[in-house]
């Protein structure tokens, strides 16, 4: 249905109330803005029209993260680039080798329990073992330094 | 006169042959390279190549490039036969402007793939390319892209197959990305950016090799599947790698004759499993004593190798096997390990490739490195592709099944098709200890020596729960078995459902959380 403009407008602009008892036939003739002719019960007056707002969207957010609370572990940098590093979380078992040992890439170097599993590590590369930076029965995290290689 | 024309075509037939001329060719030998018809040569059955598009040249006009054309454009294409199997093939020319990547070149790589699409073969692109033929802009741009939408939709479809014999950078990796399986030989590279590129903006100083050669993405970055140390063992990959490999989707794998006896019961298998449970071994041995001929051939061995995968036969069919491996790292499932066996389970299930799973799994990696770098959502996608397979299942608990890994490693609740487990598996929702913190904590903390008393019911615990039987009670596994026996039951349990029939609901595809 393709009506012009206006008659769109008139059309679907009657209302009949009844306030208080008494009738009121009203019809909105124009609309430009926020200003109307409104004939209401024959008599036609100008008025400015408040519009409901458009509803505002609420959007949850989380709160912002500050510096505090705990951060994510992070590889410590310490040790060489010769360093065996921790492969896992876990509690050195035992230590097979001592500072000063020359040891071959590949060899088992010490035993790591983690995860249910007595973890065989190994050595890096071949050279001389020249800082053990753990013992037996201490707690070490992923990436942590657990010997150092020359 | 028919004699003068067919002369000139073998004249301009043989011109076109040297690409982009003899100098060139001597300088890529001079880098250790094979130039791109070496490789066909060395890939395809002898004589059984046929070229597409030969006289191709390209149609650049710009930069003077139209007093430079060569026939072929930069890229060798046609079909031949690998075992006497069809596949199509693209080799890239790094003699004809540094292999890059042009409109017609483009095109002739797309003409190979939808031909590919339409006989259902597999493709081998063989790379070794500068990038985008800058002369050619945009239309270069949109070459890449007309392939790249062509790998997405044949994937799943035919296989698929990258080597990476020399650079391939920027835009131009992501076809080998889309890819089942790429293969890189040393020397070759693959990055998104450059050294250059990298020191002007992050500062790094980093050589190409460091950056993207075949040894960081086998092991580090896991972009490519296999490395190889020649250009001969990457194509020689190549064929093993389709040997265990369907036609096409709507195929099945070749069946081998097989002469490894079904029945063959290694001892060594009853032994493999230390009899205390904290100490490792060497999954791949045990993988080795089951599989026809002790041969398997795997897929990504030095990347996540807490987890093996892999292609093997059993009885001379083709299966693909997933398998924790707790001499590394425990054999814990982690990020890496749950990504690298989601994505192999998910192209077994695409060429209707049995798997058959081994486990021997503590759980899941705990730490903030494995929750913050979203072990939620990489874990599901193994169950997801487990869940989501509909080929044959076959499970293999040979000693650890705990938590939440259980559920995920091809559980009986996943439509897992035989459950099996060895006498000594542990299938428990945790560790004795930890379970008996829980359950008896008052018990403990009220006893006259609370440490006696928590060994006491750790030991009790494991009797009762530490073992097979329970999950047998509840057919969650189908049956327990000798270890020495696992060869004949699975591959009985393999020939039973050779002929399974499974499907998931119709659906446009499933939202697999990436």
């Amino acid at each position: 249905m393709d009506l012009p403009n206006e008659e769109r407008l008139t059309r679907m602009k009657k209302f009949k109330f009844t306030i208080a008892g008494n009738r009121y036939d009203v019809s909105i003739d124009r609309m430009e803005g926020s200003d109307a002719d409104v004939t209401v019960n024959g008599v036609t007056y100008t008025v400015e029209v408040e519009r409901a707002k458009a509803p505002t969207v609420h959007i949850e957010r989380p709160k912002a993260v500050t510096g505090a609370g705990p951060q994510p572990a992070r590889m410590k940098p310490q040790g060489s680039l010769g360093s065996v590093r921790s492969p896992l979380p876990g509690v050195i078992k035992s230590v097979a080798v001592r500072e000063g040992d020359e040891v071959k890439d590949g060899q088992i170097v010490l035993i790591l329990e983690a995860m249910k599993m007595e973890n065989e590590v190994y050595a890096s590369r071949s050279g001389k073992v020249a800082k053990l930076h753990v013992a037996a029965e201490q707690s070490v995290l992923e990436g942590d330094a657990l010997l150092d290689i020359e | 006169m028919i004699e003068d024309r067919i002369l000139k075509l073998r004249a301009e037939r043989e011109q076109a042959q040297l690409g982009g001329g003899q100098k060139r060719i001597d300088s890529q030998h001079k880098k250790g390279r094979y130039t791109a018809r070496e490789r066909i040569d060395m890939l395809l059955d002898e004589g059984s190549f046929e070229e597409f598009d030969i006289f191709v040249k390209h149609r650049c006009a710009d930069f003077g490039m139209e007093k430079q054309r060569f026939a072929a454009d930069g890229v060798v294409c046609g079909y031949g036969t690998i075992d006497s199997r069809q596949v199509f093939v693209f080799s890239q020319d790094f003699t004809v402007f540094g292999g890059s990547l042009s409109e017609t070149f483009a095109k002739k790589i797309c003409k190979v793939m939808d031909a590919a699409m339409k006989v259902g073969a597999p493709v081998i692109g063989l790379n070794d390319s500068g990038g985008a033929r800058i002369q050619e802009g945009v239309l270069s741009l949109a070459g890449y892209a007309d392939i790249f939408l062509r790998n997405v939709l044949a994937s799943g479809v035919v296989p698929q197959i990258s080597a990476i014999l020399g650079p391939c950078a920027g835009g131009a990796v992501y076809s080998p990305a889309i890819t089942d399986f790429t293969i890189m030989s040393q020397g070759a590279y693959m990055f998104i950016t450059g050294p250059k590129v990298v020191k002007a903006v992050t500062g790094e100083d980093v050589g190409v090799d460091d950056l993207g050669g075949a040894t960081v993405h086998a092991s580090k970055s896991g972009c490519a599947h296999f490395s190889a140390d020649t250009e001969e063992e990457a194509i020689d990959l190549i064929k093993v790698l389709l040997s265990y490999l369907p036609q096409n989707n709507l195929g099945e794998a070749p069946i081998l004759e097989c002469s490894d006896p079904i029945n063959r019961a290694d001892s060594e298998l009853n032994e493999i499993v230390p009899d205390d449970p904290n100490k490792p071994y060497d999954m791949r041995t045990l993988i080795g004593l089951v599989m026809d001929d002790h041969r398997l051939l795997e897929i990504q061995p030095r990347y996540a190798q807490n987890i093996i995968t892999a292609f093997a036969r059993l009885n001379g069919r083709s299966v693909g096997i997933v398998a924790n491996q707790p001499k590394y790292l425990a054999g814990v499932l982690d990020i890496n390990a749950s990504r690298k066996a989601a994505r192999f389970v998910r192209f077994c299930d695409c060429f209707n490739i049995p798997i058959i799973t081994f486990e021997d799994v503590p759980g899941f990696l705990p730490g903030t490195s494995q929750e913050h770098g979203g072990i939620i959502i990489h874990g599901a996608k193994l169950l997801f592709a487990y869940a989501e397979a509909t080929v044959p299942k076959l499970t293999v608990i040979t000693r650890k099944a705990y938590g939440g890994a259980y559920c995920v490693m091809s559980s009986k609740h996943l439509r897992g098709d035989i459950n099996y487990a060895w006498p000594q598996a542990e299938i428990a929702v945790m560790g004795a200890k930890g379970a008996v913190e829980v359950l008896n904590h008052k018990e403990i903390s009220g006893a006259e020596n609370p440490e006696a008393k928590l060994a006491e019911l750790t030991s009790e615990y494991e009797d009762n729960f530490m073992n097979p039987y329970r999950a047998a009670e509840h057919g969650y596994i189908d049956d327990i078995i000798e270890p020495d026996k696992t060869r004949f039951r699975l591959i009985r349990a393999l020939e039973m459902l050779s002929t399974k029939r499974d499907s998931n609901p119709p659906k446009k595809h499933a939202s697999i959380p990436l």
